[in-house]
């Protein structure tokens, strides 16, 4: 499909800036979930298709969420399994490293962590995927939505109920009583 | 300072669920949900860049080969006419070669004189079917009590049930005719000779010998081939049955012949005496008519015969 030069040059400069702002959350979630070989595979696919609707002059609502969809697409199709793609064990495991400082409310902000990250134990394969494009990818719910193929309406109600499971296993840790 | 726990946990669920909050614990939860985006964002390679980069130009040249024209048909704006087009070609080919393979059919009576028929025809009457596997002549001779197929050139398959036959049905042909007793056959009428196959059932093959200048019948089963030697079409074969042998006559053993038609006392191995008039004595029994009617006893179980 030969295209005029100058609109070929504009995507090129649009799928530069994409990707200059998307790659390096997009391969965060994916050398999570599949290591660092299939996530370059994944993401080169998930840009090259990207680009492919680019040129069809197809309209992309949120390229966020399109990137995130294709690449889970591609990530359950490579590793047939749908639970690789939900969120795993490796989830948050970073996050409660120790921090440098010793300052008190460093210490609070560990310790938070490190009881988010024991309270996704208690969440189901989806949810734990919902909470980890959310929290962890900063995802809205909009292209958490658009990510999962599922409703919006949808996507709040799996949020509350993650807020909810949440709320039981902080208060039996200890962190505050009944909001 | 220590913070509150219940707050934070709070503002921490309200980020989750998107919920609009102020103060300053939402806004430590906002900077740490920022904190652990940044930690998880992980810069790809040069690689991945370079790879997309290879990909697309894969996608931008022109394709070629088969596969290349093929994806080039199907995402053309044309495809629905493409598509259209090659139905269109492949219904008309398989009707085409349905017509050119199925067999023109004829019914069977409507063959009154000798007409020709093309390799491929098929006649067909009731519990018979009869195919032109090479073209040839045929007729048809029906009187009342019999059906005569006569061929008199070409190749012939020939299937009936004999059972179904509206009456007996002869086929004739150079040479010799047969009977068919539920059958299948075939016939291939040459210069050199009328070669007839059997593949089923059985036949009473008629064959007309010159020098003895009669006709012989003989039946034979499947499989049989044979092939008759060359002699003109004779649509009246004629077989003289064999005569059924003659019955034995019954004969009277000696000793019953001066009592037959007389009164007579017979007595038996086992003692019995029997009176009557004796009727006939022929193949181990006699019969002997009583006053109480016919009695009829084996020869073998007479012991004496007394004339009353």
């Amino acid at each position: 499909m030969v295209q005029p030069v100058a609109a070929a040059q504009q995507q090129d400069k649009l799928l530069q800036e994409i990707y200059n702002a998307e790659a390096p959350k997009l391969y965060g979630y994916l050398i999570k979930k599949a290591g660092p070989e299939l996530a370059q595979d994944i993401m080169q696919e998930s840009f090259a298709r990207l680009y492919a609707k680019l040129a069809k002059s197809a309209a992309i609502h949120n390229v966020r969420a399109y990137l995130f969809q294709i690449a889970r697409h591609l990530l359950y199709h490579e590793t047939r399994s749908a639970a690789r793609v939900a969120g795993g064990d490796a989830l948050l495991e970073n996050q409660a490293a120790p921090a440098a400082s010793e300052d008190p409310d460093r210490l609070d902000e560990r310790e938070l962590l490190q009881t988010l990250k024991d309270a996704v134990g208690v969440l189901s394969g989806t949810e734990k995927e919902i909470f980890e494009m959310r929290w962890e990818h900063g995802l809205t719910q909009v292209e958490i939505a658009a990510a999962l193929e599922k409703s919006e309406r949808q996507v709040r109600r799996d949020l509350e109920k993650i807020v909810n499971k949440m709320r039981s296993y902080f208060q039996s840790k200890g962190w505050g009583g009944a909001a | 300072m220590a913070i509150d726990k219940t707050k934070i946990r709070e503002e921490l669920f309200r980020h989750l669920t998107e919920a609009a909050s102020e103060g300053s614990e939402a806004e430590r939860i906002r900077a740490l949900s920022r904190a652990t985006a940044e930690k998880s964002a992980v810069t790809p390679p040069d690689a991945v860049w370079r790879g997309i980069q290879q990909r697309i130009a894969e996608q931008s040249a022109p394709s070629t080969g088969f596969i290349g024209i093929l994806k080039g048909l199907i995402s053309a704006p044309l495809f629905p006419v493409y598509a259209v087009a090659l139905v269109g070609i492949m219904v008309g080919a398989v009707f085409l070669l349905n017509k050119a393979a199925a067999p023109q059919q004829l019914q069977i009576v409507e063959i009154a004189a000798q007409r020709p028929q093309q390799k491929g025809d098929v006649l067909i009457a009731k519990a018979m079917r009869i195919e032109n596997s090479g073209s040839g002549g045929i007729s048809r001779i029906s009187a009342a009590t019999t059906d005569k197929i006569v061929f008199h050139s070409g190749d012939w398959k020939v299937s009936l049930r004999h059972s179904d036959l509206e009456k007996p049905v002869q086929f004739i042909f150079p040479g010799g005719a047969l009977e068919p007793i539920g059958t299948a056959f075939s016939i291939k009428i040459r210069p050199e000779g009328t070669d007839v196959q059997l593949t089923e059932g059985k036949i009473r093959l008629l064959q007309f010998h010159s020098e003895k200048n009669r006709w012989e019948g003989r039946e034979l089963s499947a499989p049989f081939h044979g092939v008759l030697a060359p002699q003109p079409l004779n649509t009246e074969p004629v077989v003289e049955t064999p005569k059924a042998p003659e019955e034995k006559k019954a004969v009277t053993p000696p000793r019953y012949v001066p009592y037959l038609g007389r009164e007579i006392t017979i007595e038996l191995k086992n003692g019995d005496r029997l009176t009557g008039k004796l009727r006939s004595a022929s193949r181990g029994k006699i019969v002997l008519a009583g006053a109480s009617g016919n009695f009829t006893i084996r020869d073998a179980d007479v012991v004496a015969i007394q004339r009353k």
